[in-house]
């Protein structure tokens, strides 16, 4: 019996070898000058980097939203360890780690942008200010009974200015939508989830990788070289509007990459700042909607406030700053996950820049915030050679009224509400001559729009399941602190088994997204096929 | 196989003779305590001798409040500060009605003319709106982010089976998000001056409290969005009511179902200041969410439940907004009209009510309710192998949302 009888595969392996193969013999396989590979710098530093290019080509290349989320995902199985930003929870002076993060150069004034100046509002004012006075009051009664009360006055104030939001939304958007078509068609969410993940650089490495290197010969000398570390945005906004149209850039793109824009540099660990990475999350994008959704654009959001009740640090100068922060990280983490929706990532930048507007009220104390997203890329080497930076302006607090006597307002200030005004008069419009989604595919820009069910229901399943973050039915691998002291740092148990992963030199936090089983298909599912085949469903892993 | 072998492996016995060793060896050191107490001064007892009855005599203790010591809740039994020994019948926000329609009929005095809803002028459609109508549809039902944990699945055939845990959009989210941007869309495509008198109120909450076959009754509901008007809804009907005859459902009492208390308070609420120009109610929008309205035994509710629901919910607006105005009047001086629309996000429910009297044990002028059936707005929405789809759109809900809405 012949070996090729025996083995099947044994031909293609025969393939391989040099001394099986003839010699092709084509005269175009010659050129005039000889043409020669580049030259490579072979350096630890340049092969890793070239490596890592290629993963963002790699990225870059992929079809579609939501599978360009899943190979973000792909190296980390148990999810990436995350610093955990949140909307409502603001530790003592962060504002520097969060312009730092976003790389945001802020510009406070009492004025909006001078793009702004040109909105004329006068005539939407006198249309909506009595309606919003009387709503004002209305809502205001409805909750003073709340307010008073001894009870959690964070939460009161959140309900408050929820209401108030809405209200006023309601009464501007069916006063001006009549003139102003992009706000019939501009989609309403209520208390929207707003997810946002990015890689940030520049800091100093925490101790553990400091340890690391210090371990390694060839790292020695780089123990306190920065590394990136994975930001994780968690945010909801009480009233977000979406158009179909992105807004007009407020600068050009060469503006933004103005020295004059200066950023904080913060050099410490954000755990100094109160900032932890404390949980291990799978990468989630998610603007308030799924990919799919005509409207793509983020337009205004308002946010709550009543979470600065609660701070006590006694700093009327660093609560302003807490607002600002909350403003900066409203915006840029609505932004970036939309950038997200249009295929672009923490590796691939953006290539227009992205703007929406930002206010923070309770219904009487208002901050304005406009933001204009230049770059998404602020990590490795991208730190210092990006030169592209984001730009906020942002207003200080004022109040829309004083107060209520006899059933009156007292103090209504028009400007406040001119400015608000002058957010819903800003029209987007067509980016002539920019394509908006350029490393998303021609054909297939979402899943749905593949040919293949199969797959785009696996891609759907996955991708929702990625982005939910659920937890998981097992616990996390951890080395408890008795394996720490008497296993690890001295040997006391060397009669031991050996069982556990770091006992084999095993990291799990290193496994894969796609190290683990496919699905299994029942045999009785299977009736045509032998056996031993289609065990296992298909998996469409970008 | 040597059993012993592996069962060898690790020495427990090395460990145990470890530790018997180190336990042996261990003293009990004398801490020098008592002696450093009685230097200063200090008395030292022993702890047999505080337990001591004569030792506790001599020296009382003094109640100490303790920092962070919750005091016992408080108990809902005739203690309790709101106890009355009245039973109080009451209806919420969870409750069914046995026999629905026949007995919310019964308990509010209330008749139906005819079938189907009293005659509004015709809206013309648009394709415009219509797109939009089916957008706003996908983007509540499958586009909106939330990922919270569904209601458990169960499979009645193998009642012990566990699914996995389905992460979605929440059913009241889904009925917010909905009702929300339709009714937008048709403010925004009204007339304006009619927008002008409209208000919109949410998560408001309604009391209402009366007397019926001698006993005390309370309406307790909330209305999570309403619609007002500057000027009320004008009435819809001056039909005689007399000779028409109420539901029987003998041998059922007409009270079965509802909830009995003893702590309560009795109240009536109106949310809105009826000083206000835009305070009378004009629609009322009824969330249905399947997991929280129950019946009290386990049967599944029944379309004549939910339209049960509906009759009471609107009752409870015009009757708690006719007392505020009117104050303890019987017969009304002017009906008072409001509509209901009550949807589980797919299904509505349309109703229009005219309260005419507030002696519900009348039988002269009874009030009168119409309604609909539960119309779809769509056959199927959500993500088909992966796509997301909108099946069988229905224009008849949106053309009966867009009347109510003009509806002066």
């Amino acid at each position: 019996m012949s070996a090729l009888r025996l083995n099947k595969n044994l031909l293609k392996r025969c393939k391989k070898f040099k001394c099986f193969s003839t010699a092709v013999l084509q005269e175009d396989e010659y050129t005039a000058t000889p043409q020669y590979p580049p030259i490579l710098d072979m350096s630890p530093e340049k092969v890793r980097e070239r490596r890592k290019e290629e993963e963002y080509e790699g990225i870059k290349a992929v079809k579609t939203v939501e599978e360009k989320q899943i190979k973000l995902n792909m190296p980390k199985y148990y999810g990436f360890k995350s610093y955990m930003l949140y909307e409502d929870y603001i530790p003592y002076n962060s504002l520097p780690l969060i312009q730092h993060v976003t790389r945001t150069h802020l510009i406070k004034n009492e004025n909006l942008p001078n793009f702004y100046n040109d909105l004329d509002v006068t005539s939407a004012l006198n249309d909506v200010k009595s309606d919003i006075e009387e709503a004002i009051l209305i809502e205001l009664a409805r909750h003073r009974q709340t307010l008073d009360l001894q009870g959690d006055k964070v939460e009161a104030d959140n309900r408050l200015g929820f209401a108030l939001s809405k209200q006023i939304n309601r009464i501007i958007t069916t006063r001006m939508s009549r003139h102003l078509p992009h706000l019939k068609g501009a989609q309403v969410d209520l208390n929207s989830r707003i997810k946002s993940f990015w890689l940030a650089g520049g800091m100093s490495p925490p101790e553990n990788i400091k340890r690391y290197r210090r371990g390694c010969s060839w790292q020695k000398d780089k123990e306190n070289e920065p590394t990136n570390r994975v930001m994780n945005y968690i945010g909801s906004a009480n009233v977000s509007l979406r158009t179909d149209l992105p807004l007009k850039h407020i600068i050009s793109s060469s503006d933004a990459e103005s020295p004059d824009l200066s950023v904080p540099f913060f050099e410490f660990d954000p755990r100094t700042v109160g900032t932890v990475a404390n949980q291990h999350r799978h990468i989630a994008n998610v603007p308030g909607f799924w990919p799919g959704d005509s409207r793509e654009f983020g337009f205004l959001s308002y946010h709550k406030r009543g979470h600065l009740i609660s701070r006590h640090y006694g700093d009327a100068n660093e609560l302003k700053e807490a607002v600002d922060r909350q403003g900066i990280l409203a915006s840029f983490g609505w932004l970036n996950a939309q950038a997200n929706f249009q295929g672009f990532t923490t590796f691939n930048d953006v290539t227009y820049p992205f703007v929406t507007q930002t206010v923070v009220t309770n219904g009487q104390v208002w901050s304005f915030y406009v933001y204009q997203l230049n770059t998404i890329v602020n990590h490795s080497k991208f730190f210092t050679e990006n030169a592209k930076r984001n730009v906020c302006w942002g207003t200080p607090e004022v109040k829309l009224f004083e107060g209520v006597e006899n059933d009156k307002l007292v103090g209504f200030n028009d400007e406040v509400l001119k400015m608000l005004l002058k957010f819903y008069a800003n029209v987007p419009e067509v980016k002539l001559g920019v394509n908006l989604k350029p490393f998303l595919g021609k054909e297939e820009k979402f899943i749905a729009d593949y040919e293949d069910g199969d797959k785009r229901e696996w891609l759907e399943r996955e991708y929702k399941f990625l982005v939910s973050n659920r937890p998981r039915a097992k616990l996390e691998y951890e080395i408890y602190a008795w394996e720490k002291i008497y296993k690890i740092d001295h040997q006391t148990r060397f009669m031991d088994q050996k069982k556990r992963p770091f006992e084999f030199k095993i990291k799990p936090s290193n496994r894969r997204l796609d190290e683990r089983l496919p699905r299994y298909i029942p045999r009785a599912l299977r009736p045509e096929l032998p056996r031993h085949k289609g065990r296992y469903a298909k998996e469409y892993f970008p | 196989m040597r059993l012993s072998r592996h069962l060898c492996k690790q020495h427990i016995g090395w460990h145990l003779k470890k530790l018997w060793a180190n336990q042996s060896i261990k003293k009990i050191e004398d801490s020098q305590a008592e002696k450093r107490l009685l230097e200063k001064g200090i008395p030292v007892v022993r702890a047999e001798d505080v337990l001591q009855e004569s030792y506790r005599e001599q020296h009382k203790f003094e109640k100490v409040e303790v920092v962070g010591f919750k005091p016992p809740p408080i108990a809902f039994d005739n203690t309790h500060p709101n106890w009355h020994d009245r039973v109080l019948l009451t209806y919420k926000d969870n409750n069914v009605l046995l026999e629905g329609l026949k007995q919310a009929k019964i308990l509010t005095n209330t008749v139906e003319l005819t079938e189907g809803l009293p005659k509004s002028r015709a809206i013309e459609s648009n394709k415009e709106i219509e797109r939009r109508v089916k957008e706003i549809i996908l983007s509540s039902h499958v586009f909106d982010a939330e990922q919270q944990k569904l209601p458990k699945l169960k499979d009645p055939e193998r009642p012990a089976w566990n699914f996995p845990r389905v992460y979605g959009i929440t059913q009241p989210r889904v009925i917010k998000l909905l009702l929300s941007n339709l009714l937008q869309l048709i403010e925004n495509t009204s007339d304006l001056e009619l927008v002008k008198n409209r208000f919109v109120i949410d998560d408001a909450h309604f009391s209402y409290s009366f007397e019926k076959y001698g006993k005390l009754m309370q309406f307790e509901l909330k209305g999570d969005t309403l619609l007002t008007s500057k000027s009320p809804l004008s009435p819809v009907t001056d039909q005689p009511t007399k000779e028409l005859e109420l539901p029987d459902i003998f041998p059922i009492e007409p009270t079965i179902t509802l909830n009995e208390e003893n702590v309560y308070t009795v109240r009536q609420i109106y949310p809105i200041n009826i000083q206000f120009a835009k305070s009378h109610p004009h629609t009322i929008f009824i969330p249905h969410v399947e997991t929280d309205v129950k019946n009290i035994f386990e049967e599944p509710v029944t379309d004549e439940q939910i339209f049960g629901r509906s009759l009471l919910k609107t009752f409870t607006v015009a009757a708690s907004y006719a007392k505020e105005k009117f104050g303890d009047v019987k017969i009304l001086p002017k009906p008072v009209t409001v509509q209901c629309v009550h949807t589980n996000g797919h299904l509505f429910h349309f109703g229009v009510f005219q309260l005419n009297t507030l002696d519900l044990e009348d039988s002269g002028v009874k009030n009168v309710w119409y309604q609909t059936n539960r119309i779809p707005l769509f056959e199927s929405c959500g993500y088909k192998v992966g796509k997301p789809v909108l099946e069988g759109y229905n224009r008849e809900v949106m053309h009966i949302l867009t009347s109510f809405y003009n509806n002066v």
